[in-house]
């Protein structure tokens, strides 16, 4: 159980992402199969997918630094072009960043970048200020990082961490 | 190419094609929505080759992609990796579902030779 406490995080964000699709008036039997689908997955993912070794911590600061910079520069393309495309040219650009960092240890720089860019697609409303999408993308790139061999090679990773920060800031800033 | 660079690319692509169609058809409001979509699907995409087996399991992915945005679009709309996690819970579903058949086809092989 403690090799796999990344697995068990993003279980509980998907436990709370199916709850609030049960509070919405999502029928019952569509849940249950969905919940029953899920479940087999995690599993046979405890089993399979690899597990959380060891932290790697000189990836940290560049995980964050380059996730606070992809969600600050998405979040103020935002405001011009819209989330989605704002997303798209962000990404594109990040994913040129390892021809401009040729060393092995930048190899996942894309993948935060991009990590940290959907924290920017936020609504305006609900995240009203840029020093609080760097400080959140900063954070998911450090959830990033720690978690960087949980669901590995599962698509909808980054989007998942990202959520759970911006989650965090709601439920938080709810509590305040 | 990278998984992040295909996934970009196809986001872009959908706001394209969104563009186009909406000057073809300027009243559907509903073709607002196809950039989510596509932008959803295409981190569904992003899995790996051990996830996704072919272009096919791909395909089945963004289906079941489609019904989790359909339920879930309203109750995160503006929160950012809203379309990430549903993502992310549709592989999760389609693998499930996948482990499942392969269950039952073990199980009616086996009963076959019995």
């Amino acid at each position: 159980m403690k090799k796999n406490i990344g697995l068990c995080i993003f279980a509980l964000i998907h436990l709370y992402y199916i709850i609030r699709m049960v509070s919405n008036g999502v029928p019952v039997f569509e849940i249950c199969f969905l919940i029953l689908m899920v479940t087999l997955a995690y599993l046979w993912g405890f089993g399979h997918y690899p597990h959380n070794p060891s932290v790697d911590a000189s990836g940290i600061p560049t995980s964050v630094i380059s996730a606070a910079m992809g969600g600050v520069s998405c979040y103020i393309l935002s405001r011009e072009t819209g989330p989605i495309l704002a997303c798209g040219m962000v990404g594109l650009l990040a994913s040129f960043l390892t021809h401009l960092f040729k060393d092995k240890k930048y190899h996942e720089l894309p993948y935060s970048t991009y990590c940290g860019c959907f924290v920017g697609m936020s609504a305006h409303a609900i995240i009203p200020d840029a020093i609080t999408v760097s400080i959140l993308a900063g954070f998911s790139g450090l959830l990033f990082a720690t978690t960087k061999r949980s669901l590995e090679g599962v698509g909808g990773r980054l989007g998942i961490i990202s959520f759970a920060s911006v989650v965090c800031y709601l439920l938080i800033h709810n509590i305040l | 190419m990278n998984t992040v660079r295909a996934s970009a690319i196809s986001i872009i692509a959908g706001c394209c094609i969104q563009f186009l169609l909406l000057k073809a058809f300027p009243d559907q409001t509903i073709l607002l929505k196809v950039p989510y979509v596509v932008c959803g699907a295409s981190f569904c995409g992003m899995s790996s080759s051990r996830i996704l087996k072919n272009k096919f399991w791909a395909l089945g992915c963004g289906i079941v992609y489609t019904w989790i945005f359909i339920a879930s679009a309203l109750i995160f709309k503006g929160i950012g990796g809203g379309l990430g996690a549903g993502a992310c819970l549709a592989v999760m579903m389609f693998q499930g579902l996948m482990l499942l058949g392969k269950s039952i086809e073990k199980f009616i092989l086996s009963y076959k030779f019995k």
